[in-house]
């Protein structure tokens, strides 16, 4: 069921009543049950509604790695328990069971195809022809997302930094929560598990809240990315016989679509849980007004880059180990990060160019630099700020063409005609350029303490600017309502 | 949980009239209108033969057409002038056989034609829910918004799952009954309006055919639904009911379906100049020249082989 789609606006306010009134019916463990019993049933009709087969997976991942978080725990309790530090053979065994099926489940429906032809591009490259035989699989939906959530459960237990749950009920609520199923926050059971295993109470304000992310999430994702995506697909599609120019506003417009179309994703997520009562972590801060490339991925589908930086940069030494292993980690992490993103070369490309954007500040040791929010407390940037952004914001565009580009021939073509045929546009979609304007300012504005404290205050002119603002806003997703396209997220 | 769903039915109840403030500035401000509400437009000029249906002063037609751009741009009602015989075409981009369903519903409802000529170009057949396109090019740009004409275009909203073609709805009256006069359209580049809703289109010709290959097509249970409901109505009305697959240089593969069985079926790709490139501009619109030429053939064929008008 996408977000973005009439049955989803059904299926919400059903799913939240039915939810809530657990809440007054059943008090005490048995309400805790069946509000869990109602999450873990609507996130099943939620998935399934695209492809009813691959329930199986999740809930074979579910069942594996529940089991599997009790037996780590058990080796760990049993084994050493003079030595916590230690992790014993079972435990690793364990552990070992849990990574090869979700990553075998990962690695064969995302990219079985891509090594099977690789293998034979490699070899016809040597000239020797082989049959091309390829699998007939179809991707299910959030499979890169949920397994990451699974694995980082099986992972936490054996560091000991979490207890496994006992009830099956409350793991696979917690692996299905359908908000953040399909394409994130990729949520650390650490934060998420004990809020389901607690018993949810109503807070209006919080709810509120929710609904406010909602709205705003839908207007990026179908006002802003919708209405660039139509610009975007035409000037990628057919670049040749664009000018420089234009091929720059497209890659520009790419920039700001899949900005809105996923972020856009992950309001409308956090929203939605907040509406039952959870906190998920927040995946985007505004990234777009980084000064820096290593600010850039603080802000950017943050709950991706982190789980890389907790499950694979810091035990492989991170930056506390010699310069030139902290240059391999940094490689490491960004390819492997580009290839999550998609079994093709363009990926890995986009992955290896952020890595050597991030490498000289690594090397300089200003990684760090930019830690806190942009012209904190002030109502614009300095200079300094403004070139800092358009620098990041340029570096960020030009790799997006990898990331978008079907191949990398055609990402160097688009990049090479990009710097000709100056200054002439062939075309211009002034109403993409309209709303990604739009969204900026809001951004911006929405980041100055003393402007939000006013929006969201309970004076009486901030109310009724709000609320002609969520009227737009409401009049404004409606209007572009029928697009109904697919996130771009929910390839991966 | 009182205090929240309270908010939220005050901010429900008082959604209507921050619209409705919406509405006042779009009226007042085409600016407005057309970047926050829609641009009117006269592509396919559904704005003027509205206009023209409107002032229609008999209530008898011998002749409806209705149907997509192929009927449009490619059947001249005017040909049928000269055969002694009135014609008028309703066609609009897109407009799926369900939409002509309920635009004929409409139309019956001021005139009773002898027959109606539905173009079915068998590319739209196999979907199900239909497109929004000519929902929004009638609620936009037409003239017509007396009751049965604001029903027709309400159902064919529902009928494309188009929530915003239903706030269009409540717009465009107003805007057409209070709004300043004169049209908010620009003129269409490509297009000429000849009358009775014929489009003479000025694209350039082609020089050669195109490479696509022929798809295969089966017709939607909605769109066979949507055929068996016009039938039923012209059979309440007396009505022939005719089907003309338009001209296409790339004819699509289909086998006639049930529901089109046992119709007057005219094949336009019968017609001698169908695979002529230069009579088109693109695999299936025709120029305004190959329109005229092909309209002539046409009426022919209706006036030699439909019975209620012989």
């Amino acid at each position: 069921m996408l977000f973005n789609s009439l049955e989803y606006f059904l299926f919400l306010p059903i799913v939240f009543a039915l939810y809530w009134a657990t809440n007054a019916w059943r008090r005490g463990a048995k309400g805790l049950k069946l509000q869990n019993a109602i999450l873990l049933l609507s996130s099943y009709v939620f998935y399934g509604w695209w492809d009813w087969r691959f329930l199986s997976l999740i809930a074979f991942s579910t069942l594996v790695d529940w089991a599997v978080g009790l037996r780590i725990h058990e080796a760990n309790q049993n084994d050493n328990p003079g030595n916590p530090d230690l992790r014993t053979d079972r435990a690793k065994k364990w552990l070992a069971v849990s990574l090869a099926v979700n990553l075998g489940l990962l690695g064969y429906f995302k990219y079985a195809n891509f090594f099977i032809e690789s293998w034979i591009d490699a070899w016809g490259s040597l000239g020797v022809e082989m049959h091309p035989y390829t699998l007939q699989l179809i991707l299910p939906v959030g499979i890169s997302f949920y397994t990451f959530q699974t694995l980082s459960y099986s992972i936490d237990i054996y560091r000991r930094q979490l207890k496994p749950t006992q009830s099956l009920l409350n793991f696979a609520a917690f692996v299905s929560f359908f908000p953040q199923l399909v394409a994130g926050p990729i949520e650390r059971a650490s934060a998420l598990l004990p809020q389901i295993e607690k018993k949810r109470t109503f807070h209006p304000d919080f709810a509120v809240s929710g609904l406010r992310l909602i709205l705003w999430g839908m207007f990026k994702k179908v006002v802003v990315a919708d209405t660039c995506a139509i610009f975007v697909n035409d000037i990628f599609d057919n670049y040749q016989d664009h000018s420089g120019p234009t091929l720059v506003l497209g890659a520009i417009c790419f920039a700001f679509q899949i900005y809105g179309d996923f972020s856009g994703y992950s309001d409308i997520a956090i929203g939605t849980a907040r509406l039952f009562g959870i906190r998920l972590m927040t995946n985007f801060k505004t990234p777009y007004f980084s000064r820096d490339i290593a600010e850039f991925w603080r802000r950017w589908h943050i709950s991706l880059s982190t789980w890389f930086r907790d499950y694979l940069y810091i035990p492989l030494g991170g930056s506390r180990v010699g310069k030139w292993k902290a240059v391999r980690n940094t490689f490491v992490i960004f390819l492997v990060s580009g290839f999550w993103h998609g079994a093709n070369w363009t990926f890995v490309l986009w992955g290896f160019v952020h890595a050597l954007l991030f490498i000289p500040l690594l090397l300089a040791g200003t990684n760090r630099r930019h830690m806190g929010q942009v012209a904190k407390g002030r109502w614009l940037p300095t200079l300094r700020d403004l070139w800092g952004m358009a620098w990041t914001f340029a570096s960020v565009t030009i790799a997006w063409v990898f990331f978008r580009a079907p191949d990398l021939v055609k990402a160097v073509d688009y990049l090479k005609k990009g710097c000709v045929g100056w200054p002439e546009f062939t075309m211009v979609h002034g109403m993409a350029l309209f709303w990604i304007s739009a969204m900026l300012v809001f951004e911006w504005l929405i980041g100055i303490k003393a402007f939000k404290s006013w929006l969201f205050g309970r004076q009486g002119t901030s109310t009724a600017v709000r609320w002609a603002a969520y009227a737009m806003g409401c009049w404004m997703v409606v209007k572009h309502f029928e697009s109904q396209a697919e996130f771009i997220y929910f390839q991966f | 949980m009182r205090r929240f769903l309270l908010r939220l039915i005050k901010f429900i109840i008082a959604l209507p009239f921050l619209w409705a403030c919406l509405f006042a500035l779009a009226i007042a401000l085409p600016g407005v209108e057309s970047r926050f509400i829609a641009k009117e437009t006269s592509w396919g000029f559904v704005n003027a033969k509205s206009q023209e249906w409107k002032q229609l002063e008999s209530d008898s037609l011998d002749i409806l057409f209705l149907g997509s751009s192929t009927c449009y741009s490619g059947i001249n009602p005017l040909v049928f002038r000269e055969l002694n015989h009135t014609a008028f075409s309703l066609c609009s981009s897109a407009q799926a056989i369900q939409h002509s369903q309920r635009l004929a519903k409409a139309a019956f409802q001021e005139v009773l034609p002898e027959m109606v000529a539905l173009d079915v170009y068998p590319k739209n057949w196999p979907i199900d829910f239909t497109s929004a396109e000519p929902v929004h090019d009638w609620i936009v740009n037409s003239n017509l918004w007396q009751f049965h004409w604001a029903v027709a275009y309400v159902q064919m909203a529902i009928s494309s799952h188009s929530p915003y073609a239903l706030l269009e709805a409540f717009y465009f009256p107003i805007r057409r009954l209070f709004g300043p006069a004169g049209e908010r359209a620009p003129s269409d580049p490509y297009g000429e309006y000849m009358g009775k809703g014929f489009v003479f289109r000025t694209f350039p010709p082609l020089d050669k055919m195109p490479q696509e290959s022929p798809s295969t097509v089966t017709m939607s249970s909605a769109n066979c639904h949507g055929l068996t409901e016009l039938k039923k109505l012209c059979d309440a009305h007396g009505t022939e009911l005719v089907l003309i697959n338009p001209p296409q240089l790339i004819e699509e593969l289909f086998e006639r379906p049930e529901c089109v069985k046992g119709l007057l079926w005219i094949d336009g790709n019968d017609w001698p100049g169908s695979k002529t490139p230069s009579h088109y501009y693109d695999d299936h619109h025709l120029i305004g020249e190959g329109g005229q030429m092909y309209s002539e053939w046409l009426a022919l064929q209706i006036k030699e082989r439909a019975k209620s008008l012989r």
